[in-house]
């Protein structure tokens, strides 16, 4: 029984072991400075906002789908909300950010409702579809702002973003907190959560046991799309503007983290608190990167990138009783 | 027969992509007043440097193109192309090499790019993973190397006398009978030819070539037919790596610089391309001769944006739709064959 237990849950034991190494390393290399409140306090203002994007798309990898226009849409959507908080900035403010955010939210509800049809509808494979719709978005984007950054957001919206609740906890972090508690009340105590891993699991399976999966599909490409935006609308309070090239860097970020977690873009796979676990992992790294003064940014990137080799490789190489990725004996039978 | 022969063709996504862009021309040549193509001349300024946006974006498509027939997804040849060309780039600089040849340079960069391919090759074939991760994962990790632990700096007007010289070769020069200004087909369109041939030969009369399209419709039933799926897929990998890392030379001569953020994110203009040109993301479909067509028809709109009195802030868009409706049609045409 005990085993069992251990072996059901392998792959966050050594994603939990893999954080450990990370921590353990950079306490050897930098001594106590990891350690330091601020630090962590930097670290749980970071790692939210892309945090949030990867949960949405979570759902589609969950689903089997592939998104890649999630960021391109969710800039295209905030320049959208801050052109119009900016252009009423002699309003109450609080009226105005909050239809801001609801015309964030609104253009994000068409994209996902338009990447959803293309591919439910008109049977184009995810990512030939979605990459098409990213260079749409990022053009518009690019056409309506001149390619320039939109700036003249009210001051109560970044204020809010630096605010910190009960004096210790950080806005973007409690709004993280309580996506990731939706997500996961989502995926593990509803019925759409069910259905999403078997339309994952096997697409024709699910649309012979009576489940809708055009509906399924759009649905979850609307919801990933919403909750991505919402991750966009906070790095808009870091950044204080907004640009239509914000998010790019972060599309292959959240797909690493995904991947990371044991959360494939094969569908049906992966659990949430994996998620969680590899995002912070990174967010570490990132940060512990950043403490040596003569290294750049782009060493997180050499370690994300060698990371995610070397756990691809692990994940083929246990079979029976050794490391499992959830939901992987399904895979391999296909 | 004719109308056999009539009706295969119009099956295929090449067909319209070439409707597309032959009507895309006429429409260049009616709104520029014959700027397009002037005879007996052929060459203008326009169409020459539609040519040369075609050379670089061509024969990255070629690379795209192969994996993709194979049933893989390369996003990672843009990050070895950048490595390459940068980390030769600076070899050749600090050793004085290249003053009055680049073959130093190529020699380097394809060898660099060869070994990062090798890297790509041996993950896909002895593991089985899905190559795009896989490839994702690798993407990081050169682009990580280039900039982080190397810091390859930006090479502009310091750049080897030879690469330069040789990225200037041009086999025509005239200048334009309005204003003057001299223009020059660049020689490495030659370059681009030459792959095309050869990927076509490859393709279509070789073993590998066939393998290649076996193992995209069905890996299962190539490797039943005999086919070494292994081999095949480490060696399509390492010379993909290889050919980047060329093409990454080719793109320094012609540009006379080397910087190495250049090719960050170029994997998304190039892989709607092949996509557009009738390839499918599924493997074991796509030809030359579509790729090439639809890299023209995306060179074609970008150069004559102004022309077709388009701002160029528009650009992108407009890229981005032509996609989405190239896409879109050759999907429908697929699910119509099917039905």
């Amino acid at each position: 029984m005990k085993t069992k237990t251990l072996q059901k849950h392998s792959y966050t034991l050594m994603l939990l072991g893999l954080m450990a190494v990370v921590l353990l390393f950079f306490t050897v290399l930098k001594g106590g400075m990891l350690w330091k409140g601020d630090v962590w306090l930097g670290i749980a203002m970071q790692f939210p906002e892309y945090g949030v994007v990867t949960l949405g798309l979570m759902f589609c990898f969950i689903c089997g789908k592939m998104d890649m226009s999630f960021m391109a849409l969710g800039d295209f959507a905030t320049i959208m909300a801050v052109q119009y908080m900016a252009a009423h900035a002699d309003s109450p403010a609080g009226g105005v950010i909050l239809v801001g955010i609801l015309i964030a939210l609104g253009i994000a509800v068409v994209g996902g409702l338009i990447n959803g049809l293309l591919v439910s509808e008109l049977d184009i494979p995810p990512v030939m579809a979605t990459i098409s719709m990213q260079l749409v978005w990022t053009g518009l984007s690019v056409a309506l702002t001149s390619g320039n950054t939109v700036k003249g957001l009210p001051a109560l919206y970044t204020e809010i973003g630096h605010k910190y609740l009960l004096g210790f906890l950080p806005v973007p972090l409690l709004i993280f907190l309580v996506i990731f508690a939706l997500c996961w009340f989502l995926l593990n105590h509803t019925v759409y959560g069910e259905k999403l891993y078997m339309v994952g699991t096997n697409i024709k399976a699910a649309r012979f046991s009576a489940i809708n999966t055009k509906r399924m599909v759009v649905g979850t490409y609307i919801l990933c799309d919403v909750i991505c935006c919402i991750g966009c609308l906070l790095m808009v309070n870091t950044m204080a503007s907004a640009k239509a090239d914000y998010g790019t860097s972060y599309v292959m970020r959240c797909i690493l983290i995904l991947v990371l977690a044991g959360v494939l873009p094969d569908g049906g796979m992966g659990k949430i608190g994996n998620v969680l676990i590899a995002i912070v992992t990174i967010q570490i790294i990132a940060t512990g990167v950043n403490m040596f003064p003569n290294l750049n940014t782009y060493y997180a990137s050499l370690i994300w990138g060698g990371l995610l080799i070397v756990v691809l490789i692990m994940s083929t190489r246990v079979g029976e009783g050794g490391l499992k990725l959830p939901g992987m004996k399904k895979r391999q039978k296909a | 027969m004719n109308k056999a022969k009539l009706k295969r063709m119009t099956r295929k996504t090449e067909f319209y992509m070439l409707i597309v862009l032959l009507l895309l021309c006429v429409v260049v040549q009616i709104k520029s007043g014959g700027k397009l193509i002037t005879l007996p001349g052929v060459f203008t300024r326009l169409n020459v440097t539609v040519l040369r946006t075609m050379v670089v974006d061509g024969m990255f498509a070629m690379c795209s193109l192969v994996v993709m027939i194979s049933g893989g997804f390369d996003l990672s040849f843009p990050a070895i192309a950048a490595l390459s060309y940068s980390l030769a780039t600076t070899i050749c600089l600090n050793n004085g090499w290249c003053a009055a040849n680049p073959l130093a340079g190529f020699a380097l960069a394809v060898a660099i790019g060869w070994v990062l391919g090798m890297l790509n090759g041996w993950i896909i074939s002895n593991f089985k993973l899905n190559t795009m991760i896989v490839t994702l994962g690798t993407q990081t990790f050169f682009t990580g190397i280039s900039m982080g632990l190397l810091k390859l700096k930006e090479i502009t007007s310091t750049l080897p006398e030879g690469m330069k010289t040789f990225g200037k070769l041009y086999i025509f020069e005239s200048a334009d009978p309005a204003s003057g200004i001299r223009f020059t087909l660049s020689a490495m369109v030659l370059f681009l030819i030459a792959l095309c041939a050869i990927v076509s030969f490859m393709l279509n009369k070789t073993m590998f070539g066939r393998a290649l399209y076996a193992i995209g419709g069905n890996e299962v039933s190539a490797e039943r037919a005999g086919y070494n799926v292994k081999k095949t897929k480490f060696l399509l990998y390492s010379a993909v790596g290889a050919l980047a890392g060329f093409i990454g030379m080719i793109r320094v001569c012609m540009e006379s610089q080397s910087i190495p953020k250049a090719m960050i994110g170029k994997e998304m203009t190039i892989i709607p391309a092949v996509i557009l040109g009738g390839a499918s993301i599924y493997g074991g479909e796509g030809t030359v001769f579509g790729t090439m067509v639809a890299v023209g028809i995306i060179s074609l709109v970008s150069n004559s944006m102004l022309i077709l009195g388009i701002d160029t802030y528009w650009q992108q868009f407009f890229n981005g739709l032509v996609i989405l409706v190239g896409v879109t049609v050759s999907a429908l045409q697929a699910k119509r064959q099917k039905q």
